[in-house]
């Protein structure tokens, strides 16, 4: 893959997690995964569930559910270390740094919160504002992405799961992280939603010249966005490269599979 | 509709109906007494129901209405503050307990297995007796056999609330841990507390009483109902009214409590 010569926004090398327990052989969930992000990429991985992406997204935001532990390999975020298990890279902040909006917005928000107050938590925490200025910023970023302000205040069960994962975009467009992680955001959404979210996501990596990295097992979506693409198959990262490169189909078993399920659906772009 | 949707079932409403009315009589004692509480007349000592007397007089020529009325001041008030006072302390531990990591979890959790190890009501009894008898021994003692109770609830609460994904969501978008706890996993905890406090208010109150009537308590002339009972056992056969008065006051604010905690589980 192409590794420039100066510093990335993020390396990953060799990292491996898995589940660790004294007496007992480390269970390795998933292993040797490599990449790098520069500014302004979208990173896409792809795979079928179970192979490894949503694991891969959570060390990166060390967010790694209880037993599963970093067993081996390196993170590296603007030079430094990130999550080296504990000791954390002294100036990093989490969701300002690297953001990572979960898979399902509708347990993603919080339902006794009104959606408004959970985004400029999020933002009064991250920048130091008051409430006030809290409110406005989060508004604004509201209005980016198509909900007006008077969404503020709702709760999330009074909003569609288009309006909801719009909220989670909203979040990436006040917190303005300088990677964004978003991880199956099309899912169970209907056409014109996905198509509205991609162009979201699109712009915000185009006009902040932050990097993304998506999760999908849609290699179709994953294919008119990212500039890189990462397939994923039973834990290991199986294949890299452009997306011109991996539809070309010269490598795996199981990038071809995909492939050839994307043109099942629909016409490769 | 939207009203009758927020109405609390029959059984709830009777609860709290009964228990303001408990709290209404301690607040407004001095009005609503016919007499004082310590007032004595031996002139008129166990006397049976009358006009003067609604509910009779006690050895002391005491009115029972009125020191039934006072009473609800000293039982009501004690029982309600150590209820409080463990849910606060357990609460804090609870919190503290579910979300610290290596040895301050390892040392808060073995603190809250131990206090549960120990019988309360044992626990009660020493830390009131050895501290002599007042109302702040009894509060204090009853505190030590409850928290740990409310401790174990709310770490659990705190810990499956911790796993949500809303609560992760919010840490990746990093909210203070600070504000996670008391704006997103403290009000979901409002109805399961809400339906065990009362319930564990109830036996608070049954055993400040019971403490009380052991002589732990506040100490004698102040009208409290656990030490009227005791202090009427003597005269049962005589004057069987004396037994029947504190004994309804307990009864009643117990029942209240168990039916607010009852309807509360239900809804």
């Amino acid at each position: 893959m192409n590794r420039s010569k100066n510093i990335s926004l993020l390396t990953v090398e060799d990292l491996s997690l898995g589940i660790k327990s004294t007496g007992c052989p480390a269970v390795c969930l998933v292993e040797n995964i490599n990449f790098s992000l520069e500014p302004g990429m979208i990173l896409g991985i792809a795979g079928e569930s179970g192979s490894g992406k949503t694991l891969t997204a959570s060390a990166l935001s060390g967010l790694l559910p209880e037993p599963v532990r970093i067993l081996s390999g390196k993170m590296r975020f603007a030079g430094g270390p990130l999550f080296p298990e504990k000791t954390k890279h002294p100036g990093f902040k989490r969701g300002q740094d690297i953001l990572f909006l979960f898979q399902s917005p509708s347990s993603a928000l919080d339902p006794r919160v009104r959606v408004g107050i959970q985004i400029s938590d999020a933002l009064v925490q991250a920048f130091g504002w008051d409430r006030k200025t809290g409110r406005k910023q989060t508004c604004q970023a509201m209005e980016q992405v198509g909900l007006s302000a008077s969404f503020f205040d709702r709760y999330p069960f009074q909003l569609s799961g288009g309006q909801r994962q719009r909220v989670l975009m909203a979040m990436a467009f006040g917190l303005r992280p300088q990677i964004l992680i978003a991880d199956e955001p099309t899912a169970g959404q209907d056409d014109s939603n996905r198509d509205h979210l991609l162009m979201l996501l699109r712009e915000y990596t185009r006009t902040r010249l932050s990097s993304a990295i998506v999760i999908s097992h849609d290699l179709g979506v994953l294919c008119g966005l990212a500039d890189f693409l990462l397939i994923f198959f039973q834990g290991q990262q199986v294949e890299a490269g452009t997306p011109a490169q991996i539809l070309a189909g010269q490598g795996h078993a199981h990038t071809r599979e995909l492939v050839d399920a994307m043109g099942f659906f629909q016409e490769a772009p | 509709m939207k009203i009758l949707m927020h109405l609390p079932g029959p059984g709830k409403a009777a609860g709290w109906l009964i228990f303001l009315v408990l709290v209404m009589t301690a607040v407004a004692a001095p009005l609503l007494a016919p007499r004082t509480p310590l007032e004595t007349d031996l002139d008129h000592r166990l006397e049976p129901p009358s006009l003067f007397f609604p509910l009779g007089t006690d050895q002391l020529g005491r009115c029972v209405l009125s020191r039934i009325i006072y009473g609800a001041r000293i039982s009501m008030s004690g029982a309600l503050t150590a209820s409080l006072l463990s849910l606060a302390l357990g609460g804090i531990i609870g919190v503290l307990a579910a979300l610290a990591r290596g040895v301050p979890k390892f040392f808060l959790t073995a603190v809250i297995d131990v206090g549960l190890a120990v019988p309360g009501l044992i626990l009660a009894l020493v830390i009131a007796g050895l501290l002599g008898g007042t109302m702040a021994s009894l509060i204090l003692g009853l505190v030590a056999a409850n928290w740990p109770w409310w401790a174990r609830l709310i770490r659990g609460l705190t810990l499956s609330a911790w796993q949500r994904e809303y609560v992760l969501a919010g840490q990746a978008a990093g909210i203070k841990k600070t504000r996670l706890v008391t704006h997103y996993i403290l009000p979901q905890m409002k109805a399961p507390v809400m339906a065990a406090a009362a319930l564990k208010t109830g036996r608070v109150i049954l055993a400040f009483s019971g403490l009380s009537y052991l002589g732990l308590g506040p100490a004698p002339p102040a009208p409290e109902w656990g030490r009227m009972l005791q202090e009427a056992g003597i005269y049962m056969t005589r004057a069987p009214w004396l037994i029947m008065a504190p004994g309804m006051a307990i009864t009643l604010a117990v029942a209240a409590l168990n039916l607010i905690g009852k309807g509360s589980k239900r809804s």
